[in-house]
């Protein structure tokens, strides 16, 4: 019954990211994204997802790291320079992921749809780690699917699940590897962890960093300490230390992929010369050397104030405004940290790691961009927490009205994200420019009847408003959470 | 023993072996401490004398120039203490200040900031001790303070923030012990603890009353109004003994008891001229200071630190296990938040925050008293919230880390590029290329340009400035019989050498302004004059 309930969720959450992918039909060339879709609500309108199009393009057609000119065209201001060649200023994994995709879309003309799909197919992924992860922490399965469907739609989750970015990936590798450390203990498991790590390095240059709560997990689940009256034995079971192989090998695989591009064994691609955009000659504009990327001052502690206000509070990237939903999480950490301790700090910790790094992270904004677009695989581990405060309070009315106003509230921001644009400038920027500088600038598009959603516009446009669809989609969503929350527990 | 079975390792360890290596910890760990703390003190001072960062306070070259004053010049003595600021730090000065070198890298200054950076940290851990806090807790609250950047920094220069530190750090620990123990040998070292403070800076006499408040609220409960009074004479008779001589000391000297809360260069003089230029928009608006003085702690303390020490403060006051009288005796721990919150209120102090305050830093450093405090409490939450200790721990280190790699040392910005930076090295490089090897006496303010004096590289006795007694007088009523060459900023009348001698005809006739910086201006003697001149200290030994 389980399974197919399972099923049934998987089933509606694909549905709903079908409805929802940005996208266009056909399978755009340079010059036609360059010409037709940089704008807003197009689905190349932001530089991120130009950028790994590119190289996923370039990949997938040209065989190369390294972009041609016209595709170069597309990336910039995230375009690198190496002896001559453009490259991308982003680290490639998603890009790499990204080609079975591009391909198998290319052979039904919707390149662009399949690679954007991507993500969805991690969120997807991620729905299921939540539920696995919540398993292994004896949280009820209502709750889990509560947590599950809350870090969905109720979180810019949403937003970026149905775009090309890392950032469903990166949760993905985070999740993989708690659900793996969690579960019964094997060398082979832990491996496997060890790898998504390091191939974590793949996606993003600073995710390794936010798996050292999970590293300090694996390493004292294989130190057991006993102690009697006359002796203390300390046991380490050796044979994990094998498990070290899979950092190794992911890493490794880096250092040979760079020595291969840039005759370099760890070059980060923040690093390269950056160009700013081509002249009227088609010739490269090198960035000045005061805005080029310094790896040095990525991350400083002084920003944290102005991050975390930004990230928390903030009209503009708040959680408060993005996601409320969070909060909920809160009710269930003591809970679960009674519970079952050493995961539930693991799992805390990675939140801590998450957050604080990018309170000081040079643009907690995420440039123009739709939410609190880093949070997403805090939110995730978050729902973990949501999921427990759901087993404890789910009888209290007062705990069921809150929580299903603030996952309405949630998802009926997302959605208006999802189905518009992510091209949503800072406060700080928006002012200067006269535009506004939150979903009230997505409201403005959702009003005009401008959508980005691929099957929205190619389907659904000429026999549809946008109102009568995000409404039907907000519905269903509601719908589904609501019976999950509200339905009575089976009588045995 | 250590056994391999099944590919399994074994540490087998005999639990009296398991005990003496934690008794031997216990032991040795206070001295390893100390070891540790001294070579991070001399290994920071190094890094900083290395990139010349170490004196880019100004206040901290005048700080040097004080106690200089004292043992070379033409008219030493202890005198030449002054009033400026209270006379601790720079007596403690005077025994490395002779030696050029130990006066010209600051390394005199540098030495008691040192020595009190150690102390701190060695005090941050036996109070942490004496509140119950395990190894873990009692180590993080000591890294915790002695890793901040700013404290690094600060111990490395001739400032006297950390000698502030130490002397209330200790004076509170003293306190609080005497709340718990209710010793008197406790108590007097209290006392002569918060007497040094008070000799430090001002903060260690609001220090002295919040004490005084707290004496008289424990004895008063236990013992009635006569034991409170008794008790409060008696550690005040200690405690403001220092306050007291800087009272006569003033009536003494500048034949005012008030001169240096009033006079030509006290804070309160400096204040009404920010005042005037509506510089002072903490004064009378709590909210504000309130918010100025969080954000300087933010930045000197760290906001992650600060955050963990808010919670550990939260868990100390609330905690049941912990002796009311304990929270009462610690609760002088945060003296210096009320304070510097007050201080600004009243408008006692300034203090500029970068986008609060203009485009400028100015006393930020300030936010740094609260440091022996926020450590404590972070030790004390580590203890308390086991949970979450490593989580804590890893998060701090993970801070600490990227806090050095981003260099985000917010006192140097403070001194490099804030209020407390002005650019005198155009002035005392031209003093240093002409004058140095040149006979002949330099007139200047050193109320104005001590940082001039320092950076010149010229002897304390080349000058005549205000301490200088009978030179100062002649000088400035008859220049062209005593300096050679004069430095001040024209038409400004705070420089006291431009408003005593503008007027006078040798300065009119006899003198050509020779450079013009923005920050002052030189003036040279006519070379036709220059036989007039004396060339030698020849007026004797003053009084």
């Amino acid at each position: 019954m389980k399974k197919l309930i399972i099923f049934i969720l998987v089933l509606f959450v694909s549905i709903i990211f079908a409805f929802t992918i940005k996208g266009n039909y056909g399978n755009p060339t340079p010059s036609n994204i360059y010409d037709n879709q940089r704008f807003m609500g197009q689905p190349f309108e932001l530089s991120p997802e130009r950028g790994r199009y590119a190289l996923t393009m370039s990949l997938a057609e040209d065989h190369s790291f390294f972009l041609k000119h016209d595709i170069a065209r597309i990336v910039t201001p995230d375009l690198g320079f190496y002896k001559g060649k453009y490259t991308l200023l982003v680290s490639p994994g998603l890009s790499m992921l990204g080609v079975p995709f591009y391909l198998l879309g290319a052979g039904f003309n919707l390149a662009q749809v399949f690679t954007f799909g991507m993500p969805a197919f991690f969120a997807v992924l991620n729905f299921l780690l939540i539920l696995k992860i919540c398993k292994q922490l004896g949280i009820s399965f209502r709750g889990a699917v509560l947590g599950g469907l809350s870090y969905l739609f109720a979180t810019t989750s949403f937003v970026y699940s149905v775009s090309y970015y890392q950032h469903q990936t990166t949760t993905f590798l985070l999740l993989a590897t708690a659900a793996l450390l969690f579960g019964k203990k094997s060398v082979l498991r832990f491996g496997i962890a060890a790898f998504l790590a390091g191939f974590s390095f793949w996606i993003d240059s600073q995710n390794p960093i936010f798996f050292i709560p999970l590293i300090f997990y694996a390493i004292q689940s294989i130190l057991n300490v006993q102690k009697d009256k006359t002796f203390t034995r300390i046991f380490l079971n050796a044979r994990y230390l094998f498990a070290a192989v899979g950092i190794v090998v992911a890493l490794g695989a880096y250092s040979l992929y760079s020595l291969a591009v840039f005759a370099r064994p760890f070059q980060l691609s923040g690093t390269l010369t950056s160009i700013k955009d081509f002249d009227q000659n088609n010739a490269p504009i090198i960035k000045t050397l005061s805005t080029q990327k310094d790896t040095s001052r990525f991350f400083n502690t002084r920003r944290m104030t102005n991050g975390f206000a930004t990230l928390v509070f903030n009209e503009d990237r708040g959680t408060i405004y993005y996601a409320p939903i969070i909060l909920i999480g809160i009710l269930g950490v003591c809970q679960l940290i009674k519970k079952k301790y050493n995961e539930s700090v693991a799992v805390l910790g990675t939140i801590l790691f998450i957050f604080v790094l990018y309170t000081m992270w040079g643009d907690p904004w995420g440039g123009w961009a739709f939410g609190p677009r880093y949070l997403i695989p805090l939110f995730a581990f978050a729902a973990v927490f949501i999921g427990q405060a759901v087993d404890i309070f789910r009888e209290k009315i007062l705990f069921k009205l809150a929580f299903i106003l603030l996952f309405a509230w949630g998802v009926a921001i997302n959605l208006l994200g999802a189905l518009t644009t992510n091209q949503v400038p800072p406060k700080v920027e928006a002012v200067a420019l006269g535009m506004k500088w939150n979903y009230l600038l997505n409201w403005d598009l959702y009003q005009k009847g401008l959508s980005s959603s691929f099957f929205y516009k190619t389907y659904l446009s000429s026999i549809l408003t946008l109102e009568v669809f995000y409404i039907s989609i907000f519905v269903s969503i509601i719908a589904a959470a609501g019976l999950t929350l509200f339905l009575p527990e089976r009588t045995k | 023993m250590i056994k391999i079975e099944n590919g399994s390792l074994e540490l087998l360890l005999v639990n009296s072996f398991v005990k003496r290596i934690n008794d031997r910890l216990d032991k040795y760990i206070f001295s390893a401490v100390l070891l540790l703390l001294s070579l991070i003190s001399i290994f920071t001072f190094i890094y900083y004398y290395k990139n010349g960062l170490g004196l880019s306070y100004n206040d901290a070259r005048s700080h040097l120039d004080i106690a200089r004053r004292v043992v070379e010049g033409l008219k030493p003595g202890l005198a030449q203490l002054g009033s400026v600021w209270l006379p601790l730090p720079h007596a403690l000065m005077i025994p490395f200040v002779w030696n050029d070198f130990l006066w010209h890298s600051g390394l005199a200054g540098a030495i008691v900031s040192m020595v009190s950076y150690v102390g701190t940290g060695l005090i941050i851990y036996r109070f942490l001790k004496n509140l119950g806090v395990g190894m873990l807790g009692r180590l993080t609250g000591v890294f915790v303070f002695a890793l901040n950047l700013n404290v690094l920094y600060l111990q490395s220069t001739a400032m006297t923030e950390l000698l502030l530190l130490f002397t209330m750090t200790v004076g509170v620990y003293e306190l609080v012990m005497w709340h718990v123990s209710d010793k008197i040998f406790r108590l007097i070292k209290a006392a002569f603890w918060i007497a040094l403070s008070t000799l430090v800076r001002y903060d260690g006499w609001f220090l002295l009353m919040w004490a005084s408040g707290l004496i008289v609220y424990h004895v008063f409960k236990k013992k009635g109004y006569r034991a409170a009074e008794g008790t409060l004479i008696f550690f005040g008779t200690l405690a403001a003994f220092g306050a007291g001589l800087w009272f006569l000391w003033n009536l003494a000297i500048f034949e005012d008891p008030l001169y240096f809360a009033f006079g030509p260069y006290s804070a309160h003089a400096q204040q009404e001229q920010l005042l005037e230029a509506g510089n002072l928009a903490t004064k009378g608006n709590l909210w504000l200071s309130a918010k100025i003085y969080f954000f300087a702690l933010i930045y000197s303390t760290g906001a992650l630190t600060l955050a963990f020490g808010a919670i550990g403060a939260v868990l100390f006051f609330l905690n049941d296990k912990v002796k009311e009288s304990v929270k009462f005796g610690a609760s002088a721990l945060m003296a210096p938040l009320a304070f510097n919150i007050l201080a600004l209120y009243f408008g006692f102090s300034v203090l500029f925050i970068q986008g609060l305050s203009g485009n400028t830093w100015f006393n930020v450093r300030y936010g740094v008293m609260m440091m022996p405090t926020i450590a404590i409490l972070v030790g004390f939450l580590i203890d308390k919230l086991k949970s979450f200790r490593w989580v804590i721990i890893g998060l701090l280190l993970f801070v600490t880390f990227f806090a050095f790699t981003s260099v985000d040392a917010v006192t140097i910005d403070d001194a490099r590029v804030g209020s407390s930076q002005k650019n005198v090295s155009e002035v005392s490089g031209w003093l240093r290329a002409n004058a140095k090897d040149e006979k002949g006496f330099v007139l200047i303010s050193a109320a104005s340009h001590d940082a001039i004096i320092f950076s010149s590289g010229l002897p304390m006795k080349r000058f005549i400035h205000e301490g200088t007694g009978a030179y100062w007088e002649s000088a400035t009523t008859g220049p062209e019989h005593w300096a050679r060459w004069i430095v001040m900023r024209t038409y400004d009348e705070n420089d006291q050498t431009y408003k005593l001698i503008k007027n006078t005809v040798g300065f009119k006739n006899d003198y050509d302004k020779v450079q013009s910086f923005p920050f002052a201006d030189i003036y040279e003697i006519k070379p036709e004059y220059l036989d007039r001149l004396n060339f030698e200290a020849n007026l004797g030994k003053q009084k």
